[in-house]
């Protein structure tokens, strides 16, 4: 179980979240959903170690290997969509690691020229989903995805939900989206953030279905 | 997948000009262009550089006459017969090596103190606060100052090596320094959370970053080592050095042989500087101070609706 207890981010004078707590059980995909500016990405951050809370823990992921897409694609555009991926997976070298890359972008849909040009020449969707495909590629403990699907085509947003469904069975992932039919394609536990007011979040393990609100 | 995009026929992918390959494209093109337009060759780049290297000769021709005494201010046809002699000695060679390997080991030893300090200053505050004040005072001080102090400590052979080492290292430094701070954040932060190993990551983030800055900074640098590693053997006159060739012709009052040797320190420079940006280039594709401009690894702007 992973969780987060009490926890408080500040920037600056800015409260972003005070007294939140999170659950994430065992291998459940969890999706958390909200307006904006309430605190969803600083979730991700805080989960991901990036962001150290002022106050508050956050337990069960020390030692834990990590994946992520973020909200930017965050890629080096001099490498190729196959170097990207390999970065994160073993040394240039390493022949399984360049065989796994290929495969992870196989599996979201890139192929041939597109992964061995630099990902500067790459459309923005296709960059989007190089990203991804890093992030799954990766035998993760814990996998954190915030708006992975954001500038995707319609038409290939249901092949990378089900790769994101596939590939994270198994795993803790937290899913940050705005969609809900993202939500449901991915299979996720819907978690929502009512408010950029600092609430305390509560989620109980096992309820699926609709979104449970948290805070009063 | 369907492509509605006008870019091109598959993927969607953006049609760019032709980005690869740099200058010599971008000197294609050009000539291509010019050839196109029905200008002559010279207006070439080629052509352009031969052209202002004619005017300054001339600038210099006349100014020699007007002036109209050899030993003040010989003309460039003195001055290229003298090289000419000087050439066909074995010693001119010598000279010139003796004088190359100073200047190199100072450079290269500017380099790499400089770049591993400045990798050091990144990482701890402490010594930051400490060396930015030691690299501002290095840059500050004249040559002829530290000539003067090294020649009380230590004999005149390695004179301009300390000397070159030294005006090498501060800028060196600074620009490392820069570099490092330029990292891309977010890059960094996707290395963290993948455990990405330091070296991977020192290739693929910080070398992008900070290459462009050493790159420039050596392009500074190595004609500031060959002007004050020269200055300094002027001074010193170290056997077997440039300088002491220089500092025997004002004596002689032969101002043919002291442009002779000018042209050469000056020459020297040139083709060491286009040697140190190769290599860099070779190390990282280096974007040199006249190359094409580059992205070397910021995130990729989002662009919404592609496939």
């Amino acid at each position: 179980m992973i969780a987060l207890r009490g926890v408080r981010v500040r920037y600056g004078a800015h409260v972003v979240l005070d007294g939140f707590d999170l659950e994430l059980p065992d291998g459940s995909i969890t999706a958390l959903t909200g307006p904006n500016g309430s605190g969803k990405t600083t979730v991700a951050r805080v989960l991901l170690g990036l962001v150290r809370p002022d106050r508050g823990v956050v337990v069960g992921t020390a030692g834990l290997r990590r994946a992520a897409v973020f909200q930017e694609d965050r890629l080096c555009t001099r490498l190729s969509a196959v170097d990207n991926v390999r970065l994160v997976l073993g040394s240039a070298r390493d022949a399984a690691a360049g065989r796994a890359a290929l495969d992870a972008l196989a599996a979201v849909g890139l192929s041939g020229r597109d992964v061995v040009v630099p990902v500067r020449d790459l459309s923005g969707g296709q960059r989007r989903r190089v990203a991804i495909a890093r992030a799954l590629a990766v035998d993760a403990d814990l996998v954190v995805l915030d708006e992975p699907f954001t500038g995707l085509d319609a038409d290939v947003r249901p092949l990378l939900t089900e790769r994101v469904r596939e590939r994270c069975h198994g795993r803790t992932t937290l899913l940050v989206t705005h969609d809900p039919d993202d939500v449901a394609r991915v299979g996720a536990r819907p978690v929502a953030l009512r408010s950029a007011a600092p609430v305390p979040v509560g989620v109980g393990t096992g309820r699926g279905g609709p979104a449970a609100d948290v805070g009063s | 997948m369907s492509s509605t995009s006008t870019r091109d026929g598959g993927g969607g992918r953006p049609v760019h000009a032709a980005r690869r390959g740099g200058r010599p494209h971008a000197r294609a093109a050009a000539a291509g262009r010019a050839a196109a337009a029905g200008r002559p060759a010279w207006a070439g780049a080629a052509g352009r550089a031969s052209l202002v290297a004619a005017f300054w000769l001339g600038v210099w021709q006349v100014a020699s006459l007007v002036v109209g005494h050899a030993l003040l201010l010989a003309s460039p046809v003195d001055v290229v017969a003298r090289l000419g002699v000087l050439a066909t000695t074995g010693e001119f060679w010598l000279t010139v090596a003796h004088t190359l390997a100073r200047v190199a080991v100072g450079f290269g030893l500017g380099v790499v103190v400089g770049t591993a300090g400045a990798a050091v200053a990144s990482t701890s505050r402490v010594v930051d606060a400490l060396t930015a004040p030691l690299m501002s005072a290095i840059r500050s001080v004249p040559v002829v100052g530290i000539v003067v102090l090294l020649l009380l400590w230590a004999d005149s052979a390695r004179l301009a090596a300390v000397v070159s080492f030294l005006m090498v290292l501060p800028i060196v430094w600074t620009s490392v320094r820069e570099g490092v701070r330029q990292r891309d954040r977010a890059l960094l932060e996707v290395a963290e959370v993948f455990r990405v190993p330091l070296v991977r990551r020192l290739a693929a983030v910080d070398l992008p970053a900070v290459l462009p800055h050493l790159a420039a900074a050596c392009s500074i640098g190595i004609g500031l080592a060959w002007k004050s590693g020269v200055a300094a053997e002027v001074i010193g006159m170290p056997d077997g050095s440039v300088g002491e060739q220089m500092q025997q012709a004002r004596v002689l009052l032969s101002s043919a042989d002291l442009l002779a040797w000018t042209v050469v320190v000056v020459v020297a420079a040139r083709v060491s500087e286009l040697a140190v940006r190769a290599l860099l280039r070779r190390v990282g594709g280096a974007r040199t101070p006249g190359s094409r401009p580059g992205d070397p690894g910021s995130p990729a702007p989002r662009t919404g609706g592609g496939p």
